[in-house]
């Protein structure tokens, strides 16, 4: 053990009888050595003043249990990062064919999600009625007119009716 | 040397986004194609009597007669006109279907057809008729001595 060693296990107490009588009688002889050990006393003088203490909210063990959590569970992190990553670049591909399908889908029906509703419409003067033969598959619109004022059919067709057989 | 099998997934993606590009790709083509509907417009009187001499009347078919006869109530059913058309959304059609009677047709978004009854230059009813379903449209009417005229349009 150095000088050095020695004038600090002596100043931190650690020397037995013997041990602390052979330092102390270095220190009458060599004035270095006297000087140095001075030096340590003011150092650790120093150190005990103004050293911080921090107070702990909780017990030791809990303290360190918490330090060791977050060190699992950002080495948990750290190893689940690069699969996550190889997760999401394995559906990129086709996740961008699907959409490009729904975009051009969407494009090609005008937008259009649904059929629309059967309607009609006729002037004020004229009475209709609509329904819907679900058995015949037959979408009627019925225009009344007692006075038949609209003739499609044309007089011409009508007449005459063949004498009855 | 061992055999193993290989994958290699991202080729499959490769090939996945590829097809489906190539299937968008057919579908724009085939949208760019003007799709024709088939309209076909039959106009028809109905009567309770017997078919009128020197007219070159016939009856309707056997299945649009049943169809009719389980509606409404006249016993006879005379075709005094048919006209085939094909109309797309960018080209409306005209059926005239006698002297006095028109149909104008047109294909509307979401899959609908927008029939005009037109009678001596007026329009007797508008009907906005869905294609999605397998329904002909039967315009119908009054007409004098208790008989009656139908419009059958069937869309295919």
């Amino acid at each position: 053990m150095n000088t050095e060693l020695k004038l600090q296990a002596l100043l931190d107490g650690e020397l037995d009888a013997r041990e602390r009588r052979e330092v102390e009688g270095l220190l009458a002889q060599d004035v270095q050595s006297a000087v140095l050990m001075q030096e340590l006393k003011w150092m650790k003088a120093a150190v005990a003043g103004n050293e911080a203490e921090v107070k702990l909210p909780e017990t030791r063990e809990f303290y360190w249990s918490k330090i060791e959590r977050s060190i699992e569970t950002a080495e948990k992190q750290a190893a689940a990062a690069p699969a996550g990553r190889a997760w999401w670049l394995k559906l990129l591909y086709p996740a961008t064919g699907l959409a490009a399908m729904v975009a051009v889908m969407f494009v090609v029906s005008g937008g259009r999600t649904t059929d629309g509703a059967d309607t009609e419409s006729v002037p004020e003067d004229v009475n209709a009625i609509s329904f819907r033969s679900e058995a015949e598959a037959m979408s009627v619109v019925y225009v009344a007119d007692e006075n038949g004022t609209f003739n499609p059919v044309g007089q011409e067709t009508k007449n005459e009716p063949e004498a009855d057989k | 040397m061992s055999l193993k099998p290989t994958s290699n997934p991202s080729r499959w993606h490769s090939l996945a986004l590829l097809l489906g590009l190539g299937w968008g790709l057919l579908q724009v083509v085939a949208a760019s194609v003007p799709v024709e509907t088939r309209v076909q417009a039959v106009l028809v009187w109905g009567t309770d009597e017997v078919k009128p001499t020197a007219k070159n009347l016939k009856e309707v078919d056997a299945k649009l007669r049943e169809k009719l006869g389980k509606i409404f109530k006249w016993q006879n059913y005379f075709e005094v006109s048919r006209k085939t058309t094909g109309v797309t959304a960018s080209k409306p059609q005209t059926l005239k279907l006698s002297e006095e009677c028109s149909v104008d047709i047109k294909i509307l978004p979401e899959n609908m057809a927008e029939v005009k009854l037109i009678g001596k230059g007026k329009t007797i009813v508008t009907r906005r008729h869905s294609l999605a379903k397998p329904d002909a449209l039967v315009l119908a009417g009054d007409d004098k001595n208790n008989t009656a005229w139908f419009v059958v349009l069937n869309f295919n």
